[in-house]
């Protein structure tokens, strides 16, 4: 399947019944996703990539977080 | 009364008094006769792109566009893939030049329209179409009116002269002997359905808010619904019950429909046309004055007038503010779509 952002910056005079069927099948499948709770479904920017989260600090001294006081 | 298909001026002759009207000029004059002098006597409108007005537009002519090749026996696969690919195509731009050698003239594409709106974007019109045929294409209990032609009605202008016209009240009888023009209203009807036990018009909208019970309720009263109402009992000579209203929100991630209905009564559509004919008796008033008087309370409703940084101005700069700020596109209800 072509990603939808090329789909979309295309000439419509370039698409073919086929490309234009993707496009329609994409949001098709968005609209499922959408009624089973995915609100951004219809959306055809990706997610952002979340940061991963920071590590649990098992044991957290003062002195790392205040930095060695002389 | 009767539909009529020719284009013609508004006005009356060289006056300001139009006889011709729609339920956006006549919404205007509701809301602030001075709103009404800037945008109908005038014609001023803002400068720039109008993203609402083209969205809506491509909107509603995609899902005509399905309507229409439904209604001759095309199945929704098929009517939907012409619906999107009309959307693709309306929503880009090319420009023709001409080959210097030949002479010959070609499109060459600049490329996809941008409206710079995070949420009227090509996409999110592609999308709402296709979610919306998905949602009410198939299986719709609402079923488009075949017209006594055998055309489906959809996207229908019309035209209805009334029985009463401008008084015309400071001409002198000859003058106004030339002026036997009866008031005409117009207006545009998405399409004509029967749904259930009765026959009603519908009417699509898009929003960017949230919609609900309180969004159906602003329809009645209104102006719009009640002369969608009043205008299809005439053409069909059937008793209408009202509009069917299908509203899509529009949002980044997805578009969201909702279906209401406002209904009008026999006395109700009596009612709003009595009304009608004070309004028009006003307007008349007005244009024979010469003068439309500022409504201040209404300056800030919907968002904000689009006039009000005029007005909040003082009136011997108004006119630099017009001509900086607004462009002249006059509006004509006896044009059809």
């Amino acid at each position: 399947m072509s990603d939808m952002a090329e789909l979309f910056a295309r000439d419509p005079l370039k698409h073919t019944r086929e490309s234009i069927d993707e496009i329609i099948v994409y949001y098709r499948q968005a609209r499922a996703a959408f009624n089973l709770g995915e609100k951004s479904a219809g959306s055809t920017k990706k997610a952002k990539a979340q940061a991963p989260k920071a590590e649990k600090l098992d044991k957290l001294d003062l002195d790392d977080l205040l930095g060695k006081q002389l | 009364m009767d539909q009529k298909t020719e284009s013609q001026s508004p006005f009356l002759s060289g006056t300001n008094i139009q006889f011709a009207w729609d339920s956006t000029s006549l919404g205007w004059l509701k809301t602030c006769p001075r709103l009404y002098q800037y945008s109908m006597i005038e014609g001023w409108r803002s400068r720039g792109q109008h993203v609402h007005l083209d969205f809506g537009q491509y909107y509603h002519h995609a899902l005509e566009l399905y309507d229409r090749h439904k209604a001759l026996g095309v199945d929704h696969n098929e009517a939907l893939y012409e619906a999107v690919k009309y959307c693709l195509e309306v929503t880009w731009t090319y420009v023709e030049l001409e080959d210097p050698a030949t002479g010959e003239w070609s499109k060459n594409s600049l490329g996809p329209l941008d409206w710079s709106h995070n949420l009227k974007t090509r996409e999110t019109l592609v999308r709402s179409v296709i979610w919306y045929l998905e949602e009410f294409g198939v299986n719709d209990a609402a079923q488009t009116v075949i017209l006594q032609n055998g055309k489906p009605a959809v996207e229908l202008s019309f035209r209805l002269e009334m029985d009463w016209g401008p008084k015309y009240p400071s001409a002198s009888p000859d003058v106004r002997n030339q002026h036997m023009q009866p008031y005409i209203l117009s207006g545009h009807l998405d399409r004509v359905v029967s749904f259930q036990d009765g026959i009603y018009v519908m009417d699509r909208k898009t929003s960017s808010t949230t919609i609900g019970g309180y969004y159906f309720d602003g329809f009645n009263p209104d102006n719009q619904m009640s002369l969608y109402t009043f205008a299809s009992k005439v053409i069909y000579s059937t008793p209408v019950k009202g509009v069917i209203i299908d509203a899509a929100q529009i949002a980044v991630g997805f578009t969201r429909f909702s279906r209401g209905f406002t209904f009008r009564t026999e006395a109700q559509t009596e009612e709003w046309l009595t009304n009608t004919k004070e309004w028009l008796e006003l307007s008349e008033d007005y244009a024979m004055k010469g003068f439309w008087p500022m409504n201040d309370k209404s300056c800030h409703q919907y968002g904000g007038c689009t006039f009000r940084k005029v007005c909040s101005k003082s009136p011997e700069v108004r006119q630099k503010f017009l001509e900086t700020d607004f462009e002249k596109r006059p509006w004509n209800p006896l044009e059809s779509r």
